[in-house]
């Protein structure tokens, strides 16, 4: 999604991030959950440290580090931020005032 | 007399930080405005900076002290129960991200407030808003000088004073010199800091304690309870739900880190931020509370022998398994985590003073101030923030942790629904949204101060529940002719509002 994008679709595309992100918090969740309690019951070690424990944690945060260039790698889309419809809102210092067109718009 | 092997890096960081802030505060002035400049850094933030500026922000003193104090104690419970943690960078980046760039940059908001303003249309959520932060993070910062000041004291056997004099006016001198911008940079430096700072305590713990095969026998053999997710009755289910909800799935509503989300440069940052900063966080945090289960394979007696307080833990460990020198080096991570989290937030809350309520209201006054008085009066506010909670923190309060986890799920009930409304739901409005705010922190604080549950649960649930209600019954009994922006933060014509 690179040029002539409108400020609409990178809401919307905003939007599908958004909601993408979620997913990949509940499957964290859940890898966190059976990785933990999961395996809790099972009396496996590794170098003196209960299999729980590793994969709770660090496989957790394997499974974070995945979502995350999942959502990077196939999810986000790269586009400009700033303007392009010609109808910034902005006042002196940051201020926040209705732009022209949007003004229009209202009426 | 103090150990002053231990006080030289302390001072080199410190000196190296303040060259850092004033070196990037230079750099920073783009014609854009102070106010751009000071309180968003023009929004310039690369992935590298972005990604540690928030772990920065979010990975507190607590991190370092209280957290790994209570693993100590807890065992792997509580390092299982910090791995939550891990998801808060691709939340943060996922859902507020590109929503928050995009319509920020679109009204030229410099602060979170200014969104919330422009889409709710409320001055009195504004100023609700502005003193919750304010509030909230003054709680937070006095936290973070108390577990710095006390962790430099019982490293290098200087005085409590001393060192909340040292690195407390140094943070509030480079955060009023840098503004957000040297903030950023600042926490990048400070984020390397605190790895470092893992990465020795880890080696001075694995060593004394004769490798992690030694540490982990001698842990079973002494407490066998701390190999169990539950730790023999200490760590119910309830508690693992709450810090779900307090630690990682609400933290990417937190002010301090939704504002980061407006000062990147471009989307390719965001994306990069997010990877890196997913594997830093989880370096750090379950790194830093793993020292603390560590740590009781060679702090074998009992808490009374350490002072009778979990904060010490980490300090003792630091002490007691690095030479004088490198101990020095290792107490850079906390003081660093400690740092950040007071410019991070210090910044922000000067900004809620100055932007969101003084150049607002003397806007609609029809009085516009001099850009040298706004920058004259930005610095005045935070240098008065900051020496305010520096005099409160003289007298430190007790442990650490709890304060700042009072503080985030105070600020969690009071943003969550309120931005979550602002960006993703058009039904929401001011009344919805007031409500949600007031009704849902005053819920919070109460049920803190009475000690009242639900459930045996902790009482963020009950704030987010009632601001939830609030919010949404508000929006909908509520009608509001005046609905703010909703083009710029939904793209729709607004002949096609409800």
């Amino acid at each position: 999604m690179e040029d002539r994008v409108t400020y609409r679709d990178k809401l919307k595309q905003a939007d599908r991030e958004a909601r993408a992100t979620v997913v990949a918090l509940a499957v964290t969740i859940v890898v966190w959950a059976v990785g933990g309690f999961g395996l809790a019951g099972l009396d496996i070690k590794v170098a003196h440290t209960p299999l729980w424990v590793i994969c709770g944690t660090v496989g957790a945060w394997i499974c974070a580090i995945a979502c995350a260039v999942y959502l990077d790698k196939r999810v986000f889309v790269d586009f400009s931020l700033d303007d392009e419809d010609g109808c910034r809102a902005s006042g002196p210092d940051g201020g926040i005032e209705v732009s022209d067109e949007e003004g229009k718009n209202r009426g | 007399m103090g150990n002053i092997a231990g006080l030289v890096p302390v001072i080199l960081f410190l000196l190296v930080a303040l060259a850092l802030s004033i070196f990037a505060r230079r750099r920073s002035r783009s014609g854009a405005g102070f106010v751009n400049d000071y309180f968003i850094g023009n929004r310039s933030l690369g992935a590298f900076v972005l990604a540690m500026t928030t772990i920065a922000t979010y990975g507190s003193v607590s991190s370092f002290v209280g957290g790994p104090g209570q693993a100590w104690t807890i065992g792997w419970g509580w390092v299982y129960m910090a791995a939550v943690q891990v998801t808060a960078l691709f939340l943060l980046y996922g859902i507020m991200g590109k929503k928050m760039a995009l319509v920020s940059r679109k009204l030229n908001a410099v602060t979170v407030i200014d969104v919330l303003r422009a889409r709710y249309r409320s001055d009195a959520l504004a100023i609700i808003a502005a003193l919750v932060i304010v509030v909230f993070f003054g709680t937070t910062m006095i936290a973070q000088f108390v577990g710095g000041a006390k962790l430099f004291a019982a490293v290098t056997g200087y005085s409590y004073l001393t060192g909340l004099v040292l690195f407390g006016l140094a943070v509030i001198i480079f955060t009023t010199i840098g503004g957000f911008r040297g903030v950023a940079v600042t926490d990048a430096l400070c984020g390397i800091a605190m790895l470092v700072g893992i990465f020795v305590l880890a080696g001075g713990i694995l060593h004394a304690g004769g490798g992690w095969d030694n540490l982990m026998a001698t842990i079973e053999r002494n407490h066998p309870e701390m190999m169990e997710p539950l730790s023999g009755g200490h760590m119910p289910y309830g508690l693992y739900f709450t810090q779900w909800l307090i630690v990682g799935i609400f933290t990417f509503c937190l002010p301090q880190s939704a504002v980061r989300t407006m000062g990147f440069k471009d989307a390719k940052s965001l994306r990069h931020a997010m990877v890196l900063g997913t594997v830093i966080i989880g370096a750090m945090l379950i790194g830093c509370t793993a020292l603390g289960t560590m740590s009781a394979g060679v702090l074998t007696d009992d808490i009374a022998a350490y002072g009778g307080s979990i904060d010490n833990i980490i300090p003792t460990a630091i002490v007691s398994t690095l030479p004088p020198w490198l101990a020095g080096i290792a107490i850079i991570g906390p003081i660093a985590a400690s740092i950040s989290t007071v410019s991070s937030l210090l910044i922000a809350a000067s900004s809620a003073i100055i932007k969101d309520i003084w150049i607002h209201y003397g806007q609609r006054a029809g009085k516009t101030a001099s850009d040298r008085a706004i920058e004259v009066s930005s610095q005045g506010v935070t240098l008065g923030i900051g020496l305010i909670v520096f005099v409160l923190a003289v007298t430190p309060p007790a442990v650490i942790w709890q304060i700042n986890m009072f503080a985030f799920g105070g600020l969690e009930t009071a943003f969550c629904w309120v931005f979550l409304g602002a960006l993703f739901w058009r039904r929401a409005n001011r009344y919805g949204a007031l409500l949600s705010m007031v009704g849902g922190t005053a819920a919070y604080c109460v049920c803190m101060a009475l000690g009242i549950k639900f459930m045996g649960l902790h009482q963020i649930t009950i704030g987010l529940a009632v601001s939830l209600l609030l919010m949404v019954v508000g929006s909908l009994a509520f009608r509001d002719r005046e609905s703010g922006h909703l083009p710029v933060f939904f793209g729709d014509s607004p002949r096609s509002e409800p």
